[in-house]
């Protein structure tokens, strides 16, 4: 059996090939690794606007001339149409924070179900700008807010408002004017819930609504900052030159409140990486690589390699591995070279040379990168990254203890090999604060955390079920367990979700005394599509979403190609 | 259904769940079992039955009666006739969670005596019809009323005319029946809904009982920034 692609027959790819396996991938030091790729939301996003031609308008945009107003974007689908609804504040800088929680913002947003009336607005109004204190409805899919980057806005609107483009190599160092502080979905603070809006096809894949809300607010922000501009200045004013708004993005800072989302979706986190992976085991199937296909993966590694370029980022560690990177990908550019249409699945054998030669970071890159010819082969696999299963699964009481302490061993073999007893491996706790109502890591042995302490560490929980199951007969029913230890119930049910799928859980402990937070955060990231990581500590870090992709207003006469591939900067630039 | 007038406050599913999860964590139930009484709740608001409330009535009879979630004093043992005839006061989570894992084992009627807020059951009788493929119904008696419901393909159908039972704090009687005859009755399905509604007295209860599930606020965590 094979997938044959119609772009190049040779590209036929045999079922019989494997994936990675997941003791390898589902690393944390290699999850923490991932970068951005054709699977990634934002493209995902960016690819379905263009090729379905949805049309924007700047609906309403009503600023003052000290940056208060609102302002409206909508952009009009096959069937539906979806509004930006921005509110820009003035606020004082010492009252501009890059923590989630804060009590003001320079703008705050939400993301409307159609387009909204004299009546919605006036309510909006009233809920938006307060963001948790304020409440939505169904009509309302997303909350979020954010920060101008302070001295590069005074910059550009100085510039710009004295006639002259400001300096481009500044504002590609930071990437963005405005960075979110936070972007909800998904029934936050009385939104739509994501289930009531699955089912548009326009949301079929995951976080799409989190994904266009950012897009939007990266056009509200080239506005805002152009007119900020003209107000100062009307008669020499000019606006941004469309090359350097095209290079801004929207930054966001992203802490420990996102990192238990992958470890509490398993069977949605799984659907992430198996797509991921599946798409590298058709490519590496591949018997016979084109000229074309072999001439755009060379292309894309140089421009990556300007993006590794741009990358800065004062975290010791994650500039040392930038810099090992950068050689690497030198090293892979070489031997990439070397392959040519000749060469017997070229794409397996260079991802097996990466394996011994190349750091994590280049190896993951690369499996990024091996995507890039082959739209036809894996664009289908974003469509199976959502999951519609309920969170909470039945639990199949029938299944025996013999077979369950079976699936801890075949899923938890790391974990079991750790000696819960010392000190190093239980150090942290997951918990939510009282103060912040934001999930958080402390040191469990300095601080009183137990009893508050998140179920975020299935390897900790599985070894105490398989202990427990050590005094049960062979042959009695997890059912007949779980009478006696509903303390269990939560392990029993994610066994049996992980032992269904092969990427659903971590093979790491995630309270470890050397567990890095900042590794589950990127993983994340990357799938949706972010770049220039910059971790500020161990516990949150900054990036840049939407740098290079086409505007809405420019999406009608974007290309296939540049509304796809618009995350490699260009190499002239 | 003339429901008592819960609708206060509109909240989404997700929030109504995530709101049962932490509160139902916060009076005692183990992790598990408070995912499954979230799932509950959402499943029973997702139907425009009251669950926050019910959850919330139960969780302050847990809280007077000051034992906690107590769970292997308000569940049955077994599946075995006798134990399910237990003359404690049994607990709908704890119940429900061990009617679906022993749903294998589970006679096509099962009976059951003494459980509290016999609604908060109708999730796990959607789920022993998913299991068994095949309608299934619930009838229990609170003081002289009977309520009897049947879930077949997914749709949830109410028989009886007296509501005055759904939202009992105790039903004395239970029977659990598969195979359950759905013309039965003057059946009318209960319509779904897209969001949850609870009172403005149930959401501070409620939000303060989940609040034991979070750190009071230290002087180390303050100093380390926690991110």
């Amino acid at each position: 059996m094979s997938i044959s692609n119609p772009e190049n027959p040779n590209a036929a790819i045999s079922t019989q090939a494997t994936c990675r396996p997941a003791s390898t991938v589902m690393k944390l030091s290699r999850l923490g690794a991932f970068h951005q790729s054709r699977l990634s939301f934002m493209r995902v996003l960016t690819r379905r606007l263009a090729r379905e031609q949805w049309r924007y308008q700047r609906t309403s945009f009503d600023i003052d001339s000290n940056g208060v107003g609102c302002a409206v974007y909508t952009l009009y689908g096959p069937t539906r149409a979806y509004s930006l609804v921005a509110f820009a504040h003035d606020l004082a800088d010492e009252d501009r924070s890059d923590r989630v929680i804060a009590e003001a913002w320079d703008a705050t947003f939400t993301l409307f179900d159609g387009v909204p009336d004299t009546a919605d607005l006036a309510r909006l109004h009233k809920n938006v700008p307060g963001q948790e204190t304020g409440r939505l409805t169904q009509s309302e899919l997303s909350l979020s807010r954010a920060n101008r980057s302070v001295r590069l806005w005074e910059q550009v609107v100085a510039s710009l408002a004295a006639g002259q483009q400001p300096d481009v190599a500044q504002l590609l160092n930071v990437g963005y004017l405005m960075r979110t502080t936070a972007v909800y979905g998904s029934g936050k603070f009385g939104a739509a819930d994501r289930e009531s809006i699955a089912a548009r096809p326009e949301f079929a894949e995951p976080f799409q609504v989190e994904m266009l809300n950012v897009y939007l607010i990266r056009a509200f922000v080239l506005d805002l900052v152009e007119h900020m501009a003209s107000l100062r200045d009307p008669v020499h004013a000019t606006r941004l030159a469309p090359h350097i708004a095209r290079q801004l993005g929207i930054g966001n800072s992203t802490g420990l409140g996102m990192a238990p989302f992958v470890i509490n979706h398993p069977t949605l986190f799984n659907n992430w990486i198996s797509a991921r992976e599946e798409a590298l085991r058709r490519v590496r199937c591949v018997a016979h690589a084109t000229s074309t296909e072999l001439a755009l993966f060379a292309e894309m590694l140089e421009r990556v390699r300007v993006t590794v370029a741009r990358w800065h980022t004062d975290h010791t560690e994650q500039d040392r591995r930038i810099t090992e990177l950068a050689g690497d990908l030198v090293l892979l550019a070489s031997e990439a070279a070397q392959l040519d249409a000749l060469s017997e699945r070229p794409w397996d054998k260079l991802y097996r040379w990466a394996e011994n030669a190349l750091g994590i970071e280049a190896q993951e890159c690369l499996v990024s990168l091996l995507m890039e010819p082959y739209p036809d082969l894996v664009d289908d696999l974003p469509a199976t990254m959502s999951c519609t299963e309920p969170r909470t699964q039945h639990i199949d009481g029938s299944v025996s203890v013999a077979s369950t302490r079976t699936a801890i061993e075949r899923n938890y073999a790391w974990a079991l090999t750790i000696d819960w007893t010392q000190a190093r491996p239980r150090a942290r706790a997951w918990y939510v604060s009282q103060e912040k109502l934001e999930p958080r890591l402390g040191e469990r042995h300095d601080e009183e955390l137990d009893a508050y302490e998140q179920p975020l560490a299935p390897g900790q929980d599985a070894a105490q079920l398989f202990r427990t199951l050590a005094t049960w007969e062979d042959n009695q029913s997890i059912a007949e367990v779980l009478v006696r230890h509903p303390e269990h119930r939560h392990t029993v049910r994610r066994l049996q979700t992980v032992d269904r799928v092969p990427y659903a859980e971590i093979h790491d402990n995630t309270i470890d005394a050397q567990m890095q937070p900042i590794d589950l955060l990127r993983c994340k990231l990357s799938f949706f599509g972010a770049t220039q990581f910059d971790p500020r500590s161990d516990r949150w870090l900054r990036i840049c979403l939407f740098a290079g992709a086409p505007h809405p207003s420019e999406l009608a006469l974007a290309s296939r190609t540049e509304a796809d591939q618009w995350i490699y900067p260009t190499i002239k630039t | 259904m003339d429901l008592p007038d819960h609708q206060d406050i509109d909240l989404s599913l997700g929030e109504a769940e995530a709101l049962a999860r932490n509160a139902s964590r916060g009076a005692g139930y183990s992790w598990g079992q408070a995912d499954e009484c979230a799932a509950a709740v959402r499943w029973l608001e997702s139907r425009q039955l009251p669950g926050l409330r019910l959850l919330s009535e139960r969780l302050r009879r847990i809280d007077d009666a000051g034992c906690g979630a107590d769970y292997r004093a308000c569940c049955p043992s077994s599946v075995h006739a006798d134990d399910l005839a237990d003359s404690r006061q049994l607990c709908p989570i704890a119940t429900a969670g061990l009617l679906n894992d022993h749903a294998h084992l589970l006679d096509a009627r099962t009976e059951l005596t003494r459980v509290e807020d016999p609604l908060l059951l109708l999730p796990a009788l959607h789920a022993l019809a998913e299991y068994w493929r095949a309608p299934t119904g619930i009838e229990w008696v609170a003081d002289t009323t009977s309520t009897t419901l049947h879930i077949a393909q997914g749709a949830v159908y109410l028989a009886s005319h007296n509501t005055d039972s759904l939202l009992a704090p105790m039903a004395t009687e239970i029977s659990i029946v598969r195979d359950v005859d759905k013309t039965s009755g003057a059946a009318k399905p209960l319509q779904s809904g897209s969001r949850a509604c609870i009172s403005q007295p149930d959401l501070h209860y409620l939000s303060a009982v989940a609040n034991r599930t979070r750190a009071p606020v230290s002087a180390e965590s303050r100093a380390r920034g926690a991110g």
